[in-house]
């Protein structure tokens, strides 16, 4: 019967990598369950889309809808609403009536509304209101 | 579980059936027969994506339509695989382990449960995935499972221009996305998070099978186990395989070109390999744009091979070659001829503006800097991929003969050229350096580690190369000592 024998050479480059390996990946799972557990679902799409769902219950699928809001123009907002809302597209010039309300502050939305020619349909919990462009 | 099983049966079943018709049987079986599956994995769910855009585009947003063609894709594959399937036997049989290299399967598999454990536990933290997985992939995802014209929404210029939200890319490539879409439009569950997770735990699993397969094959399973090791002790794997990001599947699509090509060329160019690995490039251009700029020089390199290479059947192996990426290529380009929208990232593109960017030295400085230092990122301290790799090519050194072969030559100056073209789209970016770099260059490393790990590995000695055969003495056995002694008591004259 025939045997292998390594040269040492051979095992320490063997041993090296896969020590190294094993360690790392024992190292990066601890450092990220940290990291997991003090950073769940960090772009809050959960909650967009929980916030969101009325409106997709009224607006149709196909919509191109307005967005306005309180905060300054943040993307990763107006990105997760996008998301929450697909497929209807948030767009600069909407085709349709539909606009989109995302406050983070409360505040007297019938005047917001006259101020940008809006007309308010509904509001829903969360700062999330819905208006129309008015004729 | 119906979303898991849709998921992932179908791709590897479809891949498992294409792989085994275009591949050998390796003569070292196990590792043959999970190089069919894992490849397969990958190639199916590539296959499949294609199949839904297709029917999509030629019949419109009806399930019972696609469903029929995927059960028929499906259907053809086996009859074409029981029939035509490549049955000749090819490699040599890999040396099982013996000894303390045993340890190398306990210390995968450690790694391998470390690896889902975490995927489940980042997946749990953050269903969406990143950034750009719930913001571009994901989201044109949505958008194609839609049952009505709305699924055309997937490439409207209108995505790279949302509200000031910045863009959504409606001009990348849809391998993922439209594979996802394919999940939710049969299961109607349009954007449930099971698809995302289970395509990016499908793509992670089958880049670590491809690689520990692919090696095992060509080098042994001291090389296979050890390249998954590294593999999936880097940390920047273990991050990107629970984004839901392209970035993996990418390269998982680089890596399984790199494999390909490396058991083309141990097949001497006979047999339909090549047909593999003009598909696996092809989806590598549809999964995303840095694949775009892979498929020219990685058909460059297999030109050169042809060229360079005593192999017969040059016309026959390219026809194969072309024969694998036709389909995957012209989706990609009518897609970005016809269909894709003006790409957002062109509009600050000038001559003037690429001019100036490339003659700032400063720039250049930064680009390498940034670059060093994603690849510390890449592992945990001196737990690094790139230290692993050094340590092994260093005690099992690289055989001078293998340097000078074709195939390892050209697949380096591919892989080489695919960085550079990497560090020259940094150099002439209209964005802001910093930006561009701080979100996408880990990433775009990434996409390189699995093959830069295969390269590395198949260019050295495998431990098996190196070993001392010993015969080890024979002791006689009981049975035959108690005949021996019987036989010499019947001995006359005794």
């Amino acid at each position: 019967m025939q045997n292998l024998r390594y040269p040492l050479r051979t095992l320490a480059g063997l041993i090296i990598s896969a020590l190294l390996s094993v360690y790392g990946a024992m190292q990066f799972y601890g450092e990220q369950r940290e990291h997991n557990q003090t950073q769940r679902d960090p772009y809050k799409l959960i909650d967009q889309e929980r916030r969101f769902a009325p409106i997709r219950e009224i607006v149709p699928p196909n919509a191109l809808v307005g967005y306005v809001s309180d905060l300054a123009t943040d993307p990763t907002l107006i990105l997760t609403a996008q998301y929450a809302l697909a497929p209807r597209l948030i767009v600069k010039n909407p085709t349709s009536g539909w606009v989109i309300g995302n406050f983070a502050h409360p505040q007297d939305f019938e005047a917001f509304a006259r101020a940008h020619g809006l007309t308010l349909v509904k509001e829903f919990p969360d700062g999330v209101i819905l208006f129309q462009r008015s004729k | 579980m119906l979303v898991l099983a849709i998921s992932i049966l179908p791709p590897c079943l479809i891949g498992y059936l294409v792989v085994r018709t275009f591949l050998p049987v390796y003569r070292s079986a196990w590792a043959s027969q999970l190089l069919n599956l894992f490849l397969g994995a990958g190639l199916g769910a590539g296959v499949l994506s294609l199949l839904f855009f297709l029917v999509r585009l030629s019949f419109g947003p009806s399930n019972m339509v696609y469903g029929t063609a995927e059960i028929l894709a499906i259907a053809a594959t086996a009859g074409v695989c029981w029939f035509f399937r490549d049955r000749s036997l090819s490699g040599t049989e890999a040396r099982p382990l013996s000894g303390w290299l045993w340890l190398l399967p306990a210390a995968t598999v450690v790694c391998l449960l470390l690896a889902a454990a975490l995927f489940f536990d980042t997946s749990a933290a953050s269903p969406y995935g990143n950034w750009d997985a719930w913001s571009i992939w994901n989201l044109r995802a949505k958008l194609l499972a839609q049952p009505d014209a709305t699924w055309k929404n997937a490439f409207s210029p209108v995505l790279n221009q949302l509200a000031g939200g910045g863009a959504a890319h409606g001009d990348y490539p849809l391998l993922v996305s439209a594979y996802i879409a394919r999940c939710w439009s049969l299961t109607g569950s349009s954007g449930d998070v099971a698809a995302p997770i289970a395509v990016a735990g499908l793509f992670s699993l089958a880049t670590a099978g491809v690689l520990v397969a692919g090696l095992a094959v060509l080098r042994g399973w001291t090389s296979g186990l050890t390249g998954g090791l590294v593999l999936l002790g880097t940390a920047g794997f273990l991050q990107n395989s629970a984004w839901q990001l392209a970035d993996v599947p990418l390269s998982f699509f680089y890596l399984a070109v790199f494999v390909l090509l490396f058991l083309f060329d141990a097949g001497r160019g006979t047999g339909r390999t090549a047909v593999l690995a003009g598909l696996a490039l092809g989806c590598a251009a549809w999964t995303k744009d840095e694949g775009m700029l892979f498929t020219p020089l990685a058909i460059a390199a297999f030109v050169a091979y042809l060229f360079f290479a005593r192999i017969g059947g040059r016309v026959r192996a390219l026809a194969l070659f072309a024969a694998g990426a036709v389909v995957p290529l012209a989706t990609v380009l009518c897609f970005k001829a016809f269909l894709a929208p003006r790409g957002a990232s062109w509009v600050a593109w000038t001559p003037s503006v690429l001019l100036n960017n490339i003659a700032k030295p400063s720039r250049s400085l930064r680009i390498v800097n940034a670059l060093w230092e994603e690849v510390v990122q890449l592992g945990t301290g001196i737990a690094n991929p790139a230290v692993c790799l050094a340590a092994f090519a260093t005690c099992l050194g690289v055989p001078r003969e293998r340097v000078r072969q074709p195939v390892v030559l050209l697949s380096l100056a591919a892989f080489v050229a695919v960085f550079g073209g990497y560090c020259g789209m940094y150099l002439i970016t209209p964005y802001d350096l910093d930006w561009h770099l701080g979100t996408s260059a880990g990433r775009l490393l990434m996409q390189l580690v699995p093959s830069a790990i295969f390269l590395t590995i198949a260019a050295c000695r495998a431990a098996e190369e190196t070993a001392i055969v010993t015969e080890e003495p024979q002791k006689p056995a009981r049975v035959t000592r108690k005949k021996s002694k019987k036989a010499q008591a019947a001995k006359p004259g005794r």
